[in-house]
């Protein structure tokens, strides 16, 4: 069997495992993944005081709706929104400077639950939640607070606990492992745990080429994470060392060279690198099936924020900032509205383009399934 | 002959302070008692506020008990031309810039000298509260007043807070015990102990404490809800304590000095969210300083100041919310302040002054990034006056010499500039107090310490922020003090500032500090006061200002904020008070407003900050008892219950009560 990549989309990638395999001749009813649009969660700008918001494009009208958390619910979602995810009829929504996951109906958006992390595991271990994934009826959510936690989907109780490392950011769960990208704030002791899901002991992977991980991939036995690494000195603070990285076995190499921002589908790693401080940005997907890389050139990207590849259709989905003309030159602007361009999952043609909102950090897919007769 | 030796002094102040109030000199070269030389101060103030060459405005702590002025703050939302930036209750920082300069812009003095804070460069004023404060006054651009530091006129506003001085008349021991309770757990006693041991020797001590939970209700708009909670994490708990002496060393000369320390330990509350409110930020700031000043009078016209200063200050940020510490930052100032003034006057038209200061600054911090910067300042004044009965001229040269230097680290640039300043006022007629003035003033700031050094944020290349600044104005006081007094002064004002000091992001982690902007502001400030006395027992008193203010942004035309009214500027500002002084209970009703802002220079789309108005009522009243003198004050603050924002995400107190109890004998 091919090995295939799952990470921020091991929901759907388990149901076309799962669903792949029935040759009968009579016909019957077959579950298969659907994906009906493309949510952008935008993180506002705390120092700015601009909320987060959420914008969804919608595949059968081929529009954008702004603003859908607050138009569906009359509220904001507040400072800082980070991740989201759709798990069964559900559409997840983690908020770090609110320390609120919104658990949301993913048909309209409305509000079933706000879960406050903070009150829920404690204000030290709770506090500003990160990231999210799902797991056999559980969600997980990392917190700056060195923890996940697993928080039941019907009752929204804490399942369980986890202790991870500092400042954890990415996760994924498989085979019953936890595995946890522990950035340490960019501070160099970072590490990936991986948590046995019922004694909840982590046995972390410390490695010198961990020095930033944030998002986490796995494919087979081979884990694969984006590693922001850290700033140069003085003046230029130039990137080093940030890259898509491979643990295999007991090594842990570099495959994708310089990149801040990642997808993964199917066998691809798409990628691009906007490093601070340089004005070229380079775009590159790489091949974990034969290992080849090659670069991509997305039409009209500015400035690139987030990336996503729609696990049914590949469409890639860039988010990118404007530029602004400012007093000091043009620069991508963190503070007024991105947008969104939709490419084939060759990168060739854009089908459509789409504003979002500001300071756009995620793009997640509403990916649900559906039962074709066959 | 202890009378004699007072008297002289008071006349050689005067004689510099305030040559063109002749009248006022005149009076104080006959004998006179100690009586008179609190009747002479306040009348020189009154005077100068007239004949002033640049805006001048003084509060002084009469007119603070008379028009209800509460705090700090609130004395400050008093004065035209003053934007005070305020993160609300009574832990809440509070800074102020003035006519958009921007609050790096604003000097603060302390009795005298310089307040500093190399790192931020802005002072906070929450830390100065009002109960030991004889006066504070805002001087823009350069005044009549020579005789000061170069220091004290190297900022384009300075902000004077003076303390009560020790003019007791006899050598008993007096005491000022005063307790303040209010809303939202804030309890203040204040204690102040004074005597005048000899005729040449006084002394005293000043103790408060402030406690306040600042736990206060406020409601926030989230999209179409008004949500309401408390604020938490906000108590403030802070001491400050204060020791003066005064010593008449011979009827020439006089040695004064201050002790004072600074201890507050609060919480933060943050932002307001919508859904979860868990700061638990924590800023511990303690400050001490020691400060000496010797004058000098001689025969021959020469006049000698001689002041010293040595400064400590530490600040402990902590937030514990964010595991390993990463937040946490301790930082260290250290300034040593020198400075000497000689002035000469030959004759009563002509005074010349020179001035020379020495500081020396560091920082230190608990960051790993830390370089350890210090700098040498040298600075020196030359300023010549002419008065007349009718005219006033000033000129003054001030030259700047900063040396930058790190100890772990590049220095940031040397700087030096040599700022000139020109002001006249002329009063147009013979027979009234009706005086026009004229004022130029360029003047520069160095860069602060954070915006040098800070890691990831600061550049050591930086030039200056400098500022040119005109100011024309009149002002036409009239009537008769027994009956009906009026005073009205207009100004209208253009500054500009360039090369002004931004931090621009590189990304959303890393920022610059750079050189780029170009601030031009163009406004407008009216005051008025008339009083009527209706006999010997009723007075009424109305009192307004407007201030009108247009900085915008004027660095490239085409970019995003080409023309924009900078962030936190209001363009309009007023207030109006009314107060009625009765046999029963004086009461003053005080409103202050100002119009819209935005959270940033941009003006992103929902970041606007609605304007707003805020009353108080204010209600005081002394018995006296030979000696002893009690008062009882209550104020309501925000009487309509306005819930409004100066910072955004930082809602201000609703209505709220404050009762002053205060004894002195």
């Amino acid at each position: 069997m091919k090995k295939n990549l799952f990470g921020l989309l091991s929901l759907c990638m388990g149901i076309a495992l799962i669903s792949s395999c029935n040759t009968e001749s009579d016909p019957v009813i077959v579950e298969v993944p659907v994906s009906d649009g493309a949510y952008i969660v935008g993180s506002g700008n705390m120092s700015a005081g601009i909320d987060g918001s959420l914008t969804y494009y919608d595949y059968a009208s081929s529009t954008a709706k702004q603003n859908a958390f607050a138009s569906a619910n009359g509220k904001s979602l507040g400072l800082t929104a980070n991740d989201a995810m759709r798990y069964g009829n559900k559409f997840y929504i983690v908020v770090d400077n609110e320390h609120t996951v919104f658990v949301t109906d993913a048909k309209n958006l409305k509000i079933i639950k706000a879960i406050n992390t903070a009150e829920l595991m404690g204000e030290a271990d709770g506090a500003h939640p990160r990231c999210i994934t799902a797991y056999e009826g559980n969600i997980y959510v990392s917190t700056y607070g060195g923890y996940v936690a697993a928080i039941d989907t019907v009752n929204y109780n804490l399942t369980k606990k986890y202790k991870a490392g500092s400042y954890p950011e990415g996760l994924l769960v498989t085979g019953g492992v936890l595995f946890v990208a522990n950035s340490d704030y960019g501070n160099g002791n970072a590490s990936i745990s991986q948590i046995n899901l019922s004694s909840g002991n982590d046995n972390p992977i410390v490695n010198q080429n961990i020095r930033n991980p944030q998002q986490l991939a796995i494919a087979g036995q081979d884990l694969y994470f984006l590693d922001y690494g850290q700033y140069g000195p003085a003046p230029t603070y130039a990137q080093e060392n940030a890259g898509v990285y491979c643990i295999s076995g007991n090594s842990v190499n570099r495959v994708i060279p310089d990149a801040t921002g990642w997808a993964c589908a199917g066998t691809k790693i798409y990628t691009y690198n906007s490093p601070y401080g340089s004005s070229s940005t380079t775009y590159s997907v790489f091949d974990i099936a034969n290992k080849s890389m090659s670069s991509f050139n997305p039409e009209g990207i500015d400035s690139p924020a987030a990336i996503g590849v729609d696990p049914v259709s590949g469409d890639v989905f860039i988010a990118s900032y404007h530029l602004t003309t400012s007093d000091w030159g043009t620069y991508a602007d963190y503070f007024s509205p991105g947008y969104v361009n939709i490419y084939d999952n060759n990168v060739n043609n854009m089908k459509n383009t789409f504003t979002c909102g500001v300071g756009p950090t995620r793009i997640t897919f509403n990916v649900s399934s559906a039962f074709v007769e066959y | 002959m202890r009378y004699k030796f007072c008297v002289l002094w008071v006349s050689g102040v005067m004689s510099v302070l305030c040559a063109s109030a002749q009248t006022v000199r005149k009076d104080t070269t006959t004998q006179q008692n100690y009586k008179i030389q609190e009747v002479v101060i306040t009348e020189s103030k009154k005077a100068r506020t007239v004949s002033s060459t640049a805006p001048l405005h003084i509060l002084g702590r009469q007119e603070m008990l008379k028009t209800g002025v509460t705090d700090m703050a609130d004395a400050l939302h008093r004065l035209p031309g003053i934007n005070l930036r305020d993160y609300g209750g009574a832990g809440g920082v509070k800074t102020v810039s003035v006519r958009g300069f921007g609050a790096k812009h604003t000097g603060v003095s302390y009795d005298g000298i310089m307040l500093s804070d190399s790192q931020s460069g802005e002072i906070d004023l929450s830390r100065y509260s009002l109960d030991n404060v004889d006066n504070i006054s805002l001087t823009v651009g350069d005044n009549d007043e020579i005789f000061i530091p170069a220091r004290n006129a190297s900022t384009p506003a300075t902000l004077s807070i003076q303390t009560i001085g020790v003019p007791t008349a006899d050598t008993d021991p007096h005491l000022t015990a005063q307790l303040k309770v209010g809303s939202f757990g804030y309890i203040s006693p204040f204690l102040r102990y004074e005597q005048n041991f000899s005729n040449k020797f006084a002394f005293s001590a000043v103790g408060e404490y402030t406690y306040a939970d600042n736990d206060y209700p406020y409601s926030i708009k989230n999209i179409t809800l008004t949500m309401h909670d408390r604020r938490t994490n906000s108590r403030m708990n802070s001491g400050h304590g204060e020791l003066n002496f005064v010593w008449n060393v011979n009827p020439t000369s006089r040695v004064s000095g201050k002790a004072y320390y600074y201890d507050n330990d609060r919480q933060l509350p943050g932002q307001v969210h919508y859904y979860v409110n868990i700061s638990k930020e924590t800023l511990h700031d303690r400050n001490a300083f020691g400060q000496l000043m010797y004058q000098a009078f001689w025969t021959n016209g020469l006049s000698f100041k001689w002041y010293g200063k040595y400064n400590w200050y530490s600040s402990s940020y902590r937030d514990p919310l964010y595991t390993g510490g990463v937040m946490d930052a301790d930082y260290w100032q250290r300034e040593a302040y020198t400075a000497a003034s000689l002035l000469y006057s030959p004759n009563e038209h002509w005074a010349f002054d020179y001035s020379a200061d020495y500081f020396f600054n560091n920082l230190n911090s608990s960051l790993a990034t830390d370089t350890r910067p210090y700098r040498h300042s040298i600075l020196q004044s030359a300023t010549a006056k002419y008065s007349t009965h009718r005219l006033n001229i000033l000129a003054r040269l001030l030259y700047s010499s900063y040396l930058n230097e790190a100890k772990d680290g590049e220095g940031a640039d040397d700087m030096s500039r040599l700022s000139p300043s020109l002001s006249f006022s002329y009063k147009l007629l013979d027979e009234q107090n009706l005086y026009v003035r004229a004022s130029y003033k360029n003047i520069f700031r160095a860069p602060t310490f954070n915006e040098n050094y800070y890691f990831h944020y600061g550049s050591p290349d930086l030039k200056p922020e400098s500022t040119d600044q005109f100011n024309l104005g009149v002002t036409w006081r009239a009537g008769d003090e027994q009956k009906t007094s009026w005073q009205i002064t207009m100004d209208g004002y253009y500054n500009h500032v360039k090369d002004k000091i931004i931090a621009i992001p590189y990304n959303m982690f890393i920022w610059r500090c750079i050189n780029v902007g170009k601030v031009r502001t163009l406004g407008a400030e009216v005051t008025a006061q008339l009083t009527h006395r209706f006999n010997e027992r009723h007075a009424l008193t109305w009192m307004g200002s407007y201030s009108l203010q247009d900085s915008e942004n004027r660095t490239i035309p085409g970019s995003n904020t080409y023309g924009l009214q900078l962030a936190y500027t209001p363009k309009h500002t007023g207030s109006v008070t009314v107060s009625y002084e009765n046999p029963w209970v004086n009461l003053s009703l005080n409103g202050q407003g100002v119009s819209s802002r935005w959270a940033n220079n941009e003006h992103y789309e929902s970041t606007e900050i609605e304007g707003y108005w805020d009353t108080n009522l204010s209600a005081y009243r002394t018995f006296t008892f030979g000696k002893h003198t009690i008062e009882g004050r209550f104020d309501i603050k925000n009487l309509f219950d306005q819930q409004y924002e100066i910072v955004r995400f930082y809602p201000m107190p609703g209505r709220s009560w404050l009762l002053t109890i205060n004894y002195k004998f």
